[in-house]
């Protein structure tokens, strides 16, 4: 009995320090810019797995862990603004989405913390100044390269094999991100036959002026490059492709729910609970600089077949074979 | 009580001196050696311990760190075999879409594959399928002098050093050779981030975990990711370096495959490694040395508390014994003061069956024997001065006689001197005296003739007459006189006469007859009333019969004139003079009692009676000698003794008790009268 004692307490002791990891710090808080608006499917999914993860972390939303959510509307300029805000809170870490949110949270400051996700090369970005070792008051996860762009080129071209017309939209507002794209949709078009283009796009005219034009090009298809406008205006999007019964291939698996055609992606559940981590070990003292970016290493090619049926596609063996996921 | 005093100071400074009583320094004793044993045994146990503890955590990391290797490798393995579908020999002669869908499904199957391409048998690329990039077809790159390429052909599977995708991610190029004769060659990229899921799922305690490292010490995959995708270089980890520096020295790296070293993060952890050769990695496991030691620590205090309780039960067990093995022999302390105080009554009584009862049995014994001695030593006390008692009695007595001896012989002596010179004058007084009353007569019968005138012849009568009577007188005075002095010369000439054995009631008879006849030969008047109580067993003793008669004389005509006094005192009516004589056996000795119903004597005379001279008789009547020479005569001469019983007015009784022999025993108490002239 004595001994079961002693095993006990050198039990406890020895649990001690996980116990103690366990315990909830003081109330800490949280500032999440999301790019998209309200009605993004994303958004609930981002915002739900943010909230389970830092919950099973010991992080309770509104106990000790004050969040406040900020949605940007795809609107760079109201993000910047919503960045400010967020700051004034002093939040001890800021959660940010994407390219655009983040670079309006790295404009703010310099000096909170960052953890951000859907980011593409976060070092040609400026947002870090190396994978391994960020170094300054970001980090995060990055999902795709601009050499997905070929990997979207070629998912397009196995959807319809008679595509040699592509155009890419996204905001040009960010130059290195947009001419990265370009330089690969130039460099691996030719080798699928397509002969491809970036194309810079605002808002819903823009967006519409774009894929209108290139809908009157014979064999064409449409790739929309990941961004925070491309997200906003998914349904316009979607409901024009239709529409126009243009072959369309998406970033997201999202915009694929929503009725597009087809997407190559990442989950984004899995960046937000990898991030979670992060925002963790942050809040436990981590060092941001310390953390090195991640890059997502699994993919997953999602098909909306009921889509593909309206626009008259077959889909081949080897292309079943890569879906992760079939929407009937 | 001096001494009494003294002793409990003593006690006391002793006591000061030696403070710890017997029960403490037996419990000190007895705890003092359970402490000893167990402190031995505890640290005996601890030090088994120890080495067990240590051999079998040891053993236990080792054994981690064996089946975390496997797993690594099985890892490995598995992306091996997948591969392995891909490189059947009729493979290459599928359609390229066959290939590319195998190829697809190949990266279904085994996610860390980023990249896949098919080498034909020339070395040129064939097709390549990329999670990353476009799919190429045909490509034609030329990779006949790659080493993956090579040592595919050369050595069927060939593991690529690992290398880091934009400084951050570890990847390791698998390229395995087909099967068949000129073979093409399947080379698989494989992101080696995905060990992580490996890794991670090895659980070593709670506190523990493993990682591996290349042949250079560079991490690829640890529980905290972030560590590999930085580019940690764990070399001078210092169980990491002494693994590569074992590995360097080549041989026998399972010598040293555990260490205690410093974690990452600081702590001391018990580290153990296994190498995968086949791609040349170490793989770690490490655990906390408190979380590896945990059983020993377990085992120290179970130690250290089951010592702490032998201590404590050995405390209450010692105190207990003490208590027990004291309280007897505090019993026994009582019982001893007791006995040493002198109080015997009481017994020890202690009944622990051991040697301090047998301790209290002796002890009991003792204060028995010693009561013994006592009791018998009063009694001998009691005896002797019973003894001395009567021999300083018998002393006094002899003292008494001696002087009483003395003062009668000198006495005798100056009486036998005084009677002898004073008989000389005094018969010339009695014999003058008879002579002169002769002449008287003759002077009258001279005178007769003479012619007197009648007057003058009367005148002469009468002066004759009265001359003779004086002359009578003198004669009668002088007899009497001379009576005294012969009396007088019997005192001091004792020893007259002859001892001869006689008859004691015929001697005895005899004297009362002439006492009797004596007294009414001396007064007709006198009557009395003789009692005669003769022993017939009375027998003879041997006595000078003489002077025996002498004194059983005295004794009676003392009775008959007390009887004579009491009735001339003329009081009571129907009194009646009595003497009774008695004779009584009394085996050796012979008792005589002669008894009067006289006047009795007063104390007074009582005390006296027996002295010389002394008399209660009117002068003239008694010579004041009787009771004295009858007190010599019997004591002196023949041993025995004379007591008188009295009450005045009532009776005399005295008694004489004489030994059988006791004449023959007698000395002569007075010398020998000088001769006389």
């Amino acid at each position: 009995m004595r001994r079961r004692d002693v095993l006990a307490s050198l039990g406890g002791a020895a649990a001690w320090p996980a116990t103690g990891y366990a315990q909830t710090p003081a109330r800490r808080r949280l500032g999440i810019l999301l790019v998209y608006g309200e009605s993004h499917p994303d958004v609930p999914i981002i915002v739900d797995t943010l909230k389970d993860s830092l919950g099973r972390l010991g992080w309770t939303w509104g106990q000790n862990l004050t969040v406040d959510l900020r949605l940007g509307d795809g609107d760079a300029e109201k993000m910047r603004r919503q960045a400010s805000e967020l700051l004034a809170a002093k939040p001890d870490l800021i959660f940010s989405q994407g390219v655009v949110g983040t670079t309006a949270v790295k404009q703010a400051t310099t000096t909170t913390p960052v953890v951000f996700i859907q980011v593409q090369d976060p070092v040609g970005g400026g947002f870090v100044t190396s994978l391994a070792r960020p170094g300054g008051n970001l980090t995060g996860f990055s999902n795709f390269d601009y050499t997905f762009v070929g990997k979207w080129l070629q998912l397009l071209k196995e959807l319809s094999p008679s595509v040699t017309r592509a155009r890419a939209i996204i905001n040009p507002d960010y130059p290195t991100r947009f001419a990265g794209y370009a330089a690969e949709l130039a460099r691996t078009g030719p080798g699928l036959g397509i002969r491809a283009e970036a194309s810079g796009v605002h808002d819903a005219a823009e967006i519409e002026q774009a894929i209108t034009t290139l809908a009157a090009e014979p064999q064409a298809g449409l790739i929309v490059l990941p961004d925070a406008i491309t997200g906003v205006y998914s349904r316009q999007i979607i409901d024009l492709t239709a529409k126009l019964r243009l072959p369309a291939v998406y970033a997201y698996a999202a915009q694929v729910q929503l009725g597009g055609l087809a997407a190559y992606t990442t989950s984004v559940a899995r960046d937000v609970q990898q991030a979670a981590g992060y925002i963790d070990r942050i809040l436990r003292g981590a060092a941001v600089g310390d953390l090195p970016v991640q890059a997502s290493e699994r993919f997953l090619t999602v098909i909306n077949l009921k889509t593909a049926a309206a626009l008259g596609l077959t889909i081949t063996p080897s292309l079943l074979a890569k879906a992760d996921a079939l929407i009937e | 009580m001096m001494a009494r005093d003294a002793a409990p100071s003593q006690g006391s400074t002793a006591a000061e001196r030696f403070r710890l009583p017997l029960a403490a320094k037996f419990a000190v004793a007895f705890v003092g050696l359970v402490t000893l044993v167990l402190l031995i045994n505890g640290a005996v146990d601890l030090f088994l311990n120890y080495g067990d503890a240590k051999r079998n955590a040891i053993e236990v990391q080792r054994e981690k760190a064996h089946a975390a290797a496997e797993r690594v490798e099985a890892f490995i393995s598995e992306i091996e075999s997948q591969i392995g579908w891909t490189t059947r020999a009729e493979w290459r002669r599928i359609s390229p879409e066959q290939q590319r869908y195998d190829f697809i499904r190949l990266l279904r199957q085994a996610p860390a594959i980023t990249e896949v391409a098919y080498l034909d048998p020339s070395g040129k690329e064939q097709l390549r399928v990329s999670r990353l990039e476009p799919d190429a077809v045909g490509s034609g790159k030329d990779f006949s002098a790659a080493a993956a390429f090579t040592q595919a052909i050369a050595g069927k599977v060939w593991f690529g050093p690992v290398y880091f995708r934009r400084g951050s991610e570890p990847y390791m190029t698998v390229s395995v050779a087909h099967a068949g004769r000129d073979p093409g060659v399947t080379m698989a990229e494989v992101n080696l981030k995905l060990i992580w899921d490996v890794v991670s799922s090895i659980h070593n305690g709670s506190g523990g975990y493993a990682f591996v490292v290349t042949a250079t010490g560079r991490l690829i995959a640890h529980p905290d990711l972030s560590l590999v995708l930085r580019d940690t270089d764990l070399s001078s980890l210092p169980e990491v370096a002494a693994a590569l520096s074992a590995r360097g020295s080549a041989g026998n790296a399972d010598a040293a495959d555990y260490e205690i070293a410093t974690a990452l993060d600081g702590g001391s952890v018990l580290a153990a490694h296994a190498t995968i050769p086949r791609v040349d990695w170490i793989v770690f496991v490490q655990l906390p040395l408190g979380e590896a030691m945990a059983p020993l620590y377990a085992s120290v205090v179970q130690t250290l508390s089951l010592m702490g309780l032998g201590v404590m039960l050995a405390t209450v067990a010692g105190t207990f014994l003490a208590h027990r093995m004291v309280v007897p022999i505090r019993q026994l302390e009582d019982g001893a003061e007791r006995f040493g105080s002198g109080d015997l009554s009481e017994r020890i009584v202690i009944r622990t069956g051991d040697e301090i009862e047998t301790l209290a049995d002796r002890f009991n014994l003792m204060a028995s024997r010693v009561q013994e001695s006592y009791e018998t030593l009063e009694a001998k006390v009691e005896e002797r001065t019973r003894d001395l008692n009567t021999s300083l009695e018998d002393l006094h007595k002899a003292q008494n006689r001696l002087i009483q001896s003395e003062k009668l012989a000198s006495l005798g002596q100056l009486t036998a001197g005084i009677a002898h010179e004073i008989k000389n004058p005094l018969n010339f007084v009695n014999n003058f005296a008879s002579l002169s009353s002769e002449l008287v007569d003759e002077l009258q019968e001279v005178l007769q003739p003479a012619n007197l005138d009648a007057k003058t012849r009367a005148e002469v009568d009468e002066i004759a007459d009265l001359l003779k009577g004086n002359l009578g007188k003198v004669v009668q005075h002088g007899k009497r006189a001379d009576s005294i002095i012969k009396n007088m010369l019997l005192h001091s000439r004792s020893g007259s006469g002859e001892h001869r054995p006689v008859e004691i009631n015929a001697l005895v008879e005899e004297s009362l007859n002439l006492a009797y006849h004596g007294a009414r030969a001396a007064q007709p008047s006198f009557n009395i009333t003789l009692v005669r109580a003769y022993d017939p067993a009375a027998g003879s003793a041997d006595v000078y019969p003489q002077e025996l008669t002498r004194v059983l004389l005295n004794l009676m005509s003392n009775g008959f004139y007390a009887t004579e006094k009491r009735k001339a005192a003329g009081a009571e009516p129907g009194y009646e003079p009595t003497l009774s004589v008695t004779t009584r056996d009394l085996g050796d000795r012979v008792e005589i009692r002669v008894r009067d119903n006289g006047t009795g004597i007063p104390d007074s005379v009582k005390a006296k009676m027996f002295d010389p001279f002394f008399t209660t008789k009117p002068a003239g009547e008694g010579t004041g000698l009787g009771l004295s020479l009858s007190h010599d005569i019997l004591v002196k001469q023949h041993g025995g003794s004379i007591d008188v019983a009295t009450e005045p007015g009532h009776f005399t009784e005295f008694t004489i008790t004489l030994p059988r022999d006791g004449a023959t025993q007698a000395h002569p108490i007075i010398a020998p009268a000088k001769s006389e002239p």
